[in-house]
């Protein structure tokens, strides 16, 4: 189990960190979510010790982590960073080296899982020929050819295609099952929601929120409410008390509903505008919890 | 894995990308040295000259002079390049998270200087094989002396500079070259280049004090070898002071280096300096 606890970090005028605290256990896939500027890629880099901590630990199994013990971790990060005239294979291959692997078992391990990306017919072109969506590919093998017990990717999906951001939410969803702590920083709370059981939110430098996404849902106060009352528009739900209309089109409205909400009254008043064609009320959508939780 | 076999992967990884690089070295230095050869012999053709025992001595000493300083530069601004190209792809972040800043350097700097070690051999056998073939030098006097110093001294005053250029590659920042950052380091070898070429017969008290400083031994200590004028207990003290301060150095600059290595932008030697105080 990976640890972060308390974790502070300084730069300058700016509070990075600011009591960092949360885990993610083996088997589990967490996403790490904030604004930009929350301390996701600081707080990633704390992992592989690449920044100097004000304050706090990080741990791995309970014990600081080393060398060692990073042998076994697999990282991306924010910045992209490859060795440009290596070609793919040799590339991949090495780092898995420097992941203590032998010549032989890294390159048929970097042969395979490139071949799984898409890229059996580029290893042995240099990287920096490849298109950049392609060069994110080997990157990713560069993460996990060792086969890592800890998965650390920051920003991963960004700059995917969808066909490229499906096959790597399969393998790490698999790397996942197989028993590796898999955290990843997103923006895009869609695909985090899809293929998370749990998220860490941090805004400031604090984690604001954490835990399961269905129980971060069903914890907030807020309910919301999808309808569709046909040839009525949105006017009708315009003047109901302790609701605001978030979004629009046609005759789809959809509204945020503060407690104590008056369902009864609701519906009334959509029948009394026309044919209720769709009412259903849901807990709000992991991107509605975010900003509840970053206060926008 | 044991540390050393990241920096035998470093340093493999290093060379390989070289190869062709030190290929074509390799083809120029040998073309040079055959053409100086022919050059010499035929303007040596016929008469029956050989270079008296004072002038060969000079030949020999200013040629060791120059072979050490540019072997010296070249290997330390190759190793700052490939320091700051490392920081300008980006890729540092990536081999960081499971490889040393120390292995890293050690790893690079090995493998560099292997390339320039083996160009100086290239060189002093060439400048050996004309000798030999001209007859030129008094070869039995200070001569085998003096190459085999070059050698030792290429050795010597790598392990001086080559980290402390290493350090000064990482402060590099993004599209600056990396030339800027190695000057003051390059300036510290000019000092003992230039004290060492304009020494007349290599024989005043300045030169008998730089040869003995860390900073300049590496290029004025085998000039007073190549006169002949070094007593044996001068030699081995500053091969000894030297070696010492190597250390320093190579602590130095592997602390400058890893606290520069991971900072945006133009560092400043101070900066990284501060910036490793966690690093130890």
């Amino acid at each position: 189990m990976l640890q972060l606890d308390g974790l502070s970090k300084r730069f300058g005028d700016v509070l990075a960190l600011d009591g960092c605290t949360f885990e993610v256990g083996r088997g589990e896939m967490v996403g790490f979510l904030g604004p930009n500027g929350a301390g996701k890629t600081t707080a990633m880099r704390s992992v592989f010790g690449l920044v100097s901590l004000d304050g706090g630990s990080v741990t791995w199994s309970g014990a600081p982590i080393d060398r060692v013990a990073r042998l076994r971790f697999g990282y991306m990060p924010e910045e992209r960073g490859l060795y440009p005239r290596m070609r793919v294979l040799e590339e991949v291959a090495y780092f898995g080296r420097l992941h203590g692997m032998t010549r032989a078992d890294a390159m048929s391990t970097a042969r395979r899982l490139l071949s799984g990306l898409g890229l059996e017919e580029r290893l042995r072109d240099r990287v920096q020929d490849l298109s950049h969506g392609n060069q994110q590919r080997v990157q990713l093998a560069v993460a996990l050819v060792h086969e890592p017990d800890l998965i650390v990717l920051d920003e991963p999906f960004s700059g995917l295609d969808p066909v490229a951001a499906a096959r790597l939410a399969e393998v790490l969803a698999e790397r996942a099952h197989e028993g590796a702590a898999v955290l990843f920083s997103s923006h895009q709370l869609d695909v985090v929601e899809h293929l998370c059981e749990d998220v860490v939110i941090v805004d400031r430098g604090r984690v604001v929120l954490s835990g399961r996404v269905e129980d971060l849902r069903a914890a907030s106060p807020r309910r919301y409410l999808e309808a569709v009352v046909i040839g009525a528009g949105a006017g009708w739900a315009g003047a109901v008390p302790r609701a605001a209309l978030v979004s629009h089109r046609g005759d789809r409205v959809r509204l945020r509903l503060d407690r104590p909400f008056d369902l009864p009254d609701l519906l009334a008043r959509a029948r009394a505008a026309g044919e209720v064609e769709e009412f259903s009320l849901t807990p709000p959508d992991l991107s509605e919890v975010f900003m509840e939780a970053v206060g926008q | 894995m044991s540390a050393w076999r990241t920096v035998w992967l470093v340093m493999g990884r290093d060379l390989s990308a070289r190869r062709r690089a030190a290929l074509i070295v390799t083809l120029i230095t040998l073309t040079l040295a055959v053409g100086g050869i022919v050059v010499a012999a035929l303007a040596t053709e016929g008469s029956s000259a050989t270079l008296s025992g004072e002038e060969a001595d000079r030949v020999i000493a200013s040629m060791a002079v120059v072979i050490l300083f540019l072997s010296l530069v070249t290997t330390g601004q190759v190793i700052a390049e490939g320091v700051a190209e490392e920081k300008r792809s980006r890729v540092v972040e990536v081999v960081l998270g499971t490889v040393a800043p120390r292995q890293l350097l050690v790893g690079k700097a090995a493998a560099i200087g292997l390339i320039g070690l083996s160009q100086v051999l290239l060189l002093v056998g060439s400048v050996a094989a004309a000798g030999v073939a001209l007859d030129a030098f008094a070869l039995p006097r200070a001569t085998t002396g003096a190459l085999v110093a070059v050698v030792g001294w290429f050795l010597v005053g790598f392990v001086f500079y080559a980290t402390v250029y290493g350090a000064a590659g990482a402060l590099v920042a993004p599209h600056e070259n990396s030339g800027n950052a190695t000057f003051p380091v390059t300036l510290l070898l000019m000092v003992g280049y230039f004290a060492g070429l304009s020494a007349p017969g290599g024989r005043s008290l300045l030169i008998q004090v730089l040869s003995l400083l860390p900073p300049t031994a590496p290029l004025t200590m085998p000039l007073r070898i190549a006169f002949g004028d070094a007593a044996r207990w001068e030699i081995i003290l500053s091969v000894v002071l030297t070696l010492v301060a190597a250390y320093g150095m190579i602590r130095l600059g592997a602390r400058l280096y890893a606290g520069a290595l991971m900072r945006g932008g133009r560092v400043r030697w101070r900066d990284a300096w501060r910036n490793a105080a966690h690093l130890g």
